[in-house]
């Protein structure tokens, strides 16, 4: 993966070393996605010695999302009733929001960028085939796919602002507007800071090829640039600025010709926004 | 007395006006693709069929 960064890509990768690392406990979660025998108990009394991330797993399992308001009172409430897998992916978005504070910034806006992070990955879980990702990797690399340009808006918000602005005024995708602008490439930035923050592996290779994932030759991403997509059409349906990133045609025969997945994929994502939104 | 709309008079859009205008929506999406058009229409006719289904089984 890192062998093939470019040169324009390099400068803020090796950044990414300057940005805050995540928290302890995030980290030790991360350490145990690929173990298949974990201590809850042991989560629960780690995650517990945060209180600001304890605060805020809270709030988002009692969110309408989970139709469980008010009744899930303490973390191993949570993660008896969610499961570890889905406590993690929220510990682990709650832990990248609190590292990853962009400055204000003309045309980005993190709000709506989390919003597309969490269709993106409720889209990417309906999408996944078992035999490609479970449901739970699949959210995971969908909420972080776009993580890279969460890290350049606070490495570089006068690029980020740039960017805006050209992709505003020549009304090009994100990803189209850094290749003719000549900038790094978000998915590049997200992959090197997944792999600083000891992501797994299938994990950042997802984020790296999200936009050109029949480079990737990696499953995962194809699942990520179909779900990308689907996000981006439905938003069309309301806002006509709305603008899919190009498509991958493999990565759309090997993800997006299922159209009953496509269909479970679409329902999903409306619902959220029936229901009043992202819960991040 | 109230009369009932038919759902083509005037004013009120048909069916297939309204199929028509979902698909205009998302295909606006895609107006930056450099892919064939239509592997393009193909794409958006899935995704309007999933998001007309979807919406029909809200309003079941």
């Amino acid at each position: 993966m890192n062998e093939a960064i470019s040169p324009r890509d390099s400068t803020l990768a090796a950044a990414v070393k300057d940005l805050p690392a995540l928290p302890e406990v995030v980290t030790e979660l991360i350490a145990t996605m690929e173990q298949s025998d974990v201590d809850l108990g042991s989560v629960a009394r780690k995650l517990g010695r945060d209180q600001a991330l304890t605060g805020k797993v809270l709030r988002l399992a009692n969110s309408p999302f989970f139709g469980l308001q008010g009744r899930i009172g303490t973390v191993h409430d949570a993660i008896t009733v969610l499961g570890l897998r889905a406590v993690r992916s929220l510990v682990v978005a709650c832990g990248v929001q609190s590292a990853l504070q962009p400055p204000l910034i003309r045309g980005f806006d993190a709000h709506e960028f989390w919003n597309h992070a969490f269709e993106s990955a409720v889209a990417a879980r309906t999408l996944a085939h078992p035999m490609i990702a479970t449901p739970d990797a699949a959210f995971l690399a969908g909420l972080l796919h776009d993580v890279g340009k969460l890290a350049i808006s606070v490495l570089d918000p006068e690029g980020t602002e740039r960017l805006a602005a050209y992709a505003h005024e020549y009304d090009c995708c994100w990803h189209c507007a850094e290749v003719n602008c000549d900038m790094a490439e978000h998915a590049h930035v997200g992959a090197a800071l997944a792999s600083r923050w000891n992501f797994p592996e299938s994990l950042c290779e997802a984020i790296w090829a999200h936009h050109t994932p029949s480079l990737g030759c990696q499953r995962l991403a194809a699942v990520i640039h179909v779900a990308d997509i689907i996000v981006y059409a439905m938003s069309a349906v309301f806002d006509p600025k709305a603008l899919a990133p190009l498509v991958d045609i493999d990565a759309w025969i090997e993800a997006g010709s299922d159209a009953d997945r496509v269909g479970r994929a679409v329902g999903a994502v409306l619902r959220i926004r029936q229901n009043g939104g992202s819960v991040l | 007395m109230e009369t009932s709309e038919s759902p083509d008079s005037p004013g009120s859009k048909s069916k297939s006006d309204e199929r028509a205008t979902l698909r205009e929506k998302i295909a606006h999406a895609f107006r930056s693709q450099q892919i064939e058009p239509l592997l393009c229409q193909r794409i958006v006719e899935t995704l309007a069929q999933a998001y007309e289904a979807s919406e029909a089984d809200d309003n079941e």
